[in-house]
């Protein structure tokens, strides 16, 4: 082990190597006597002199003693960095420092658009525009965990218990940056503004589950925005994810038993899900959990509603269409792909289905048209076009027919895009 | 009552801005280019401080109250 052991200069290094390459954020190193050592910044002297004039660095050099944890540092217009002193003989020796970076709550576009707001001519805004944007912007999960590494990196100080980094070790500047970095401060491009599309988003997401349809791929990818929005604010980002699958986990559970899975395998399913997320260590494994109970859940409702009476031909018929809605294709294609002549195929759908083919085209067009609406910010026509419609009138009208609104006021009840509203109208 | 001054080249922008924080009434610099720049105002200093070493502000001028001369007078021509 003890070929191993790496000097702490050179651990420091490595951590710096390792974050630029991955985020491109600069280190930057101080000596006892405030001067820059090193920077791995590509705008150093400029950024030197912003965090000079943040008064972060008045900050740190009035902490008696140094800082022997993590401190969090924000300037006003949301520009965060983390500092830790490595020391020598006791004393503080050196100031290591990572950033500057924005949180994702704190948008770097904000103060792009305040930018924009001045009366400034482009030659005095463009380099520190060039600047702002070169900065990266990530969560506060990410941040407090890039705040340990420099940590472990300086002290190699290591603790089983995770929530031990998170609860007792980062200092913060002052209580605005905390209430910030624990999203308490309800910012404009959080998740949060747009409360009516995640709820939208969740019952269209359970509504899979109720119909055992996992074949909305754009669907199934935005559990993933689900497993984003925090449902509590804990401080604790783990807990915060936990929290969220379990809540999910429920939902589906309830979603299932009304989709016609038997309550005893629904919440056998359902333990067992919230014992798993309980014993993740990460936010990636709760969200690799989150998407993989929801496909679960699925299959689970699907293989219990499966009709003995509807033939395995024709089920892989409906398979093909849903898994092909934006691609073109014809009643002989499908027919073909289940090795029936388009005659008999057609015959047999109706005879079982209770439905046309074509009619269960339509419909599973309207229902993915619904997704995109939903999900995405795609004007009526290109969702018309990715559909194979033909036309944006004959999209609408097929739409109102199986929903009873337009594709314009079904996305406008949801809050969103408005001037489609209007288009449609005209 | 306002003074206006000439910006001396090659200042050092992080000093010169900690001394205009000690200015009690605004201090503003005009560009040749006819920008005023509040050096009171956060994204203005910043502005400042990322194109003081790229250009030199050329003719530009600094306005501030008379009673802030001493705080801000080695910067000044």
């Amino acid at each position: 082990m003890a070929d191993w052991q790496v000097e702490c200069p050179m651990r420091i290094c490595l951590l710096a190597g390792h974050i630029y390459a991955a985020t491109r954020m600069g280190m930057w190193g101080f000596n006892g006597r405030w001067e820059l050592a090193f920077s791995t910044s590509v705008y150093q002297k400029e950024l030197q002199n912003l965090l000079e004039l943040s008064g972060c660095m008045d900050y740190l050099k009035s902490m008696e003693g140094g800082c022997r944890t993590p401190v969090l540092l924000g300037d006003e217009i949301g520009m965060i960095w983390i500092a830790e002193h490595y020391y020598r003989d006791g004393k503080p020796a050196c100031l290591i420092l990572f950033g500057p970076m924005f949180l994702s709550q704190l948008s770097v576009k904000s103060v792009e658009e305040s930018l924009k707001k001045m009366t400034f001519s482009m030659s005095a805004r463009v380099q520190l525009f060039r600047i702002l944007e070169s900065l990266p912007v990530m969560p506060f999960s990410l941040v407090r965990q890039y705040a340990m590494m420099l940590h472990h990196c300086i002290t190699e100080e290591t603790h089983q218990d995770f929530s031990y980094y998170q609860e007792a070790q980062l200092q913060f500047q002052n209580d605005s940056l905390r209430a910030a970095c624990e999203g308490k401060i309800e910012s404009e491009d959080s998740f949060g503004s747009d409360p009516e599309r995640m709820v939208a988003l969740e019952r269209q997401l359970l509504q899979c589950v109720r119909d055992g349809n996992g074949n909305n791929a754009e669907l199934m990818n935005s559990v993933t925005e689900l497993s984003n929005l925090p449902v509590s604010h804990t401080g604790n980002p783990i807990r915060d994810a936990k929290n969220t699958v379990i809540i999910l986990t429920a939902q589906c559970c309830n979603a299932a038993i009304e989709g016609g899975l038997s309550i005893r395998k629904a919440k056998e399913m359902e333990n067992e899900y919230i014992r798993r997320a309980e014993s993740c260590t990460t936010v990636t494994e709760l969200m690799t959990l989150d998407r993989k109970m929801l496909e679960d859940f699925i299959i689970q409702v699907r293989r219990t509603n499966e009709n003995p009476l509807i033939s395995p031909a024709i089920r892989e018929g409906c398979d093909f269409i849903r898994a092909n809605i934006m691609k073109s294709f014809t009643l002989a294609d499908v027919a073909k792909h289940v090795g029936y002549t388009e005659y008999y195929f057609t015959r047999k759908f109706n005879k079982e289905m209770g439905i046309r083919v074509n009619d269960f085209v339509k419909e599973a067009k309207v229902e993915y048209a619904k997704i995109q609406l939903l999900t995405t910010s795609q004007g009526i026509q290109e969702i018309s076009d990715t559909l194979n419609f033909g036309n944006r009138t004959y999209f609408s009208k097929v739409f109102r027919e199986i929903t009873g609104m337009t594709p314009a006021a079904f996305r406008s009840q949801l809050g969103k895009e408005k001037e489609d509203e209007t288009a449609e109208r005209t | 009552m306002k003074l206006q001054k000439g910006l001396r080249h090659q200042i050092e922008p992080v000093h010169f801005l900690k001394a205009v924080n000690r200015c009690r009434g605004e201090v503003v610099l005009t560009t040749g280019e006819g920008d005023c720049l509040n050096l009171k105002s956060t994204l203005s200093r910043y502005i400042f401080a990322v194109n003081v070493d790229q250009q030199e502000f050329p003719e530009s001028k600094i306005c501030f109250e008379e009673g802030d001369y001493d705080c801000i007078r080695e910067y000044l021509m």
